[in-house]
């Protein structure tokens, strides 16, 4: 599905992780590690925010690098903490984020309504708590048919049922072909989702458990 | 009561002076590097002599008070600060004395000008003009107080939004390029309309030079082209927003020569004033079709500062260096006769080149645009 060979992230030429080569197939995969071990700057990576060394393609060989559009289309990237301007309401980000993403206004209106975002939909971002913000995260990144979703610390803040929303969601994509990869400092054995793979990123790398 | 103004202190005053020496450097530079002792003393004689100029350095005053209220505003709102709104509960003796102490601080400069107004006042037997200058800068130091503790007892206070706001927000949603115009007008009011005032001027100054004597289009070109220079600062904080504030925008499939245009599009809206300004003065020997050349040429300015801050991430201070020499720049080449439309031209491509290779390469710095 996703193909990651001679990744390596420097900042400030000290280098912050490194992978050689890496298969992620369909399903969920849950990447563990502890705080600063580079867990965000992975995400970003492949979310196309941060350059790096190497390269990062789907199977049928598009490629972040070469394909910076194409490969952009077919991922989607919700932050651990999501910033979005105080003045720009749900509405005016989801419609902008559709416009980009070609989707149609019946699918727009089905995820507001999954995440229950209908309720402040033309609120200013600047009236909503963390959770809501999180819920706005949330629907932005299952906007459209993305082959690959990044969900960083995707429970923190949501409360109970917009979790169970999330799982059912989750599980939903996976049987559509999608993969997700997700990071939580939660176990994910304590919730129903089914992990196809586990991965930790530590000493700079990123293993397999 | 001392530990709670050291707090203040910290977080407002000090902050307040850190985060805008540049600007500080900048008066200090005019003030002790272009005006002579003697030049002071004058301009201090002409404030005094009438109240109708002594308006001049008190609306100074007002655009420094309200300065400050930004800034306390916008430190007040940071996460970090938050628990500055414990004070609520202190004794309303004690609160009002704390922040009457650190806002007289952060009116320190215009506290100083006043004393030297009031000495010249005094020397020149002008003293009617002693209470006048004490009152004003009361009622801005009270101003100051008043909002800040105003911010500070009303903690979490429900944002509300307007009727017609609601009602458009309700019928349509913002288009992308109004996203950042908004942005900044909140973020920073008072340089947008600094900005816009002094460049109109500019541009209305030089072309009523046309009415007096004969020029060629080189003057008029160098004020359109200081006018457009003056709006690098929004080029500057558009990075910021669209690589921290509205972060997402990196993720999307947005094609380089959409992302281009929409920039075009954002600073044709910020730049109306300047643009209208340039049609409305059209000085008599300036033809439309200069004009058309000289808004590209501001607009090719636009674009080549925007695609360099890909080729590395700048802070402010070095971003207005360039700016600086650059300008020293188009001004020798204007001179010369270098045509504005060539400049123009080999500055777009030039930026499309530029931005085209650095775009996906780039990398925002949190730490060197932390204070951005």
């Amino acid at each position: 599905m996703l193909t990651i060979e001679n990744f390596s992230k420097r900042y400030n030429n000290i280098l912050i992780l490194e992978i050689k080569h890496l298969i992620f197939g369909n399903g969920v995969y849950w990447i563990k590690g502890e705080n600063g071990s580079g867990k965000t700057t992975l995400f970003k990576s492949i979310a196309g925010i941060l350059p790096f060394d190497g390269e990062i393609l789907f199977e049928d060989g598009t490629s972040l690098r070469k394909n910076p559009i194409d490969y952009r289309k077919r991922i989607s990237y919700s932050e651990a903490e999501p910033l979005y301007p105080g003045f720009l309401t749900a509405k005016d980000i989801i419609r902008f984020t559709a416009k980009v993403k070609e989707i149609s206004s019946a699918q727009q209106e089905q995820h507001t309504r999954t995440f229950g975002v209908e309720e402040f939909y033309e609120k200013p971002c600047e009236a909503y708590s963390s959770g809501m913000m999180k819920k706005l995260a949330l629907t932005l990144a299952f906007l459209g048919e993305p082959k690959l979703i990044i969900l960083d610390e995707p429970l923190i803040t949501l409360d109970e049922n917009a979790r169970r929303v999330l799982f059912a969601l989750v599980k939903e994509s996976v049987g559509k072909g999608t993969t997700f990869l997700l990071s939580s400092h939660q176990s994910m054995d304590s919730t129903d989702l089914e992990v196809t793979g586990t991965f930790t990123i530590k000493n700079r790398t990123i293993q397999s458990e | 009561m001392k530990s709670v103004v050291s707090i203040f202190q910290k977080v407002l005053a000090k902050e307040f002076y850190r985060t805008n020496a540049g600007f500080f450097l900048l008066v200090v530079g005019i003030c002790f590097g272009f005006l002579r002792g003697a030049e002071h003393i004058a301009l201090a004689q002409y404030f005094i002599s009438s109240p109708i100029l002594l308006i001049v350095p008190v609306f100074t005053w007002l655009l420094y008070a309200l300065k400050i209220i930004l800034f306390n505003d916008a430190a007040m709102k940071k996460d970090a600060n938050q628990f500055l709104y414990i004070s609520a509960t202190l004794p309303t003796l004690t609160l009002s004395t704390s922040l009457a102490m650190v806002s007289l601080q952060q009116l320190m400069p215009a506290i100083l000008y006043g004393g030297f107004l009031a000495a010249m006042a005094y020397a020149n037997n002008q003293l009617q003009v002693i209470p006048e200058v004490i009152i004003a800068l009361t009622f801005f130091a009270l101003l100051i107080i008043a909002r800040l503790r105003w911010t500070i007892l009303h903690i979490n206070q429900e944002k509300k939004t307007g009727l017609i706001i609601h009602k458009l927000t309700t019928w349509f949603a913002r288009p992308y390029v109004l996203f950042y115009p908004e942005w900044i007008v909140r973020a920073q009011p008072l340089m947008v309309f600094g900005t816009k005032v002094f460049a109109s001027l500019i541009i209305i100054g030089v072309s009523r030079l046309y009415d007096f004597d004969t020029y060629d289009e080189r003057l008029f070109d160098m004020g359109c082209m200081l006018a457009f220079s003056f709006n690098l600062l929004l080029v500057f904080y558009y990075q910021r927003f669209e690589n921290f504030h509205f972060s997402m925008m990196r993720s999307l499939p947005i094609a380089l020569p959409q992302r281009l245009i929409n920039f075009i599009f954002i600073f044709i809206i910020l730049q109306m004033a300047e643009i209208g300004s340039m049609i409305n003065y059209l000085p008599s020997g300036v033809t439309v079709f200069h004009t058309i050349f000289l808004i590209l040429f501001g607009l090719s300015i636009d674009l080549m500062f925007y695609a360099g801050m890909h080729f590395r991430d700048r802070t402010m201070e070095s971003f207005v260096n360039r700016l600086f020499f650059m300008t020293i720049a188009w001004i020798v080449l204007i001179l010369f006769q270098v045509p504005i439309v060539l400049m123009a031209v080999v500055q777009i491509v030039l930026a499309t080149m530029i931005y085209r290779k650095y775009f996906y390469r780039f990398e925002f710095d949190a730490e060197i645009n932390s204070e951005k």
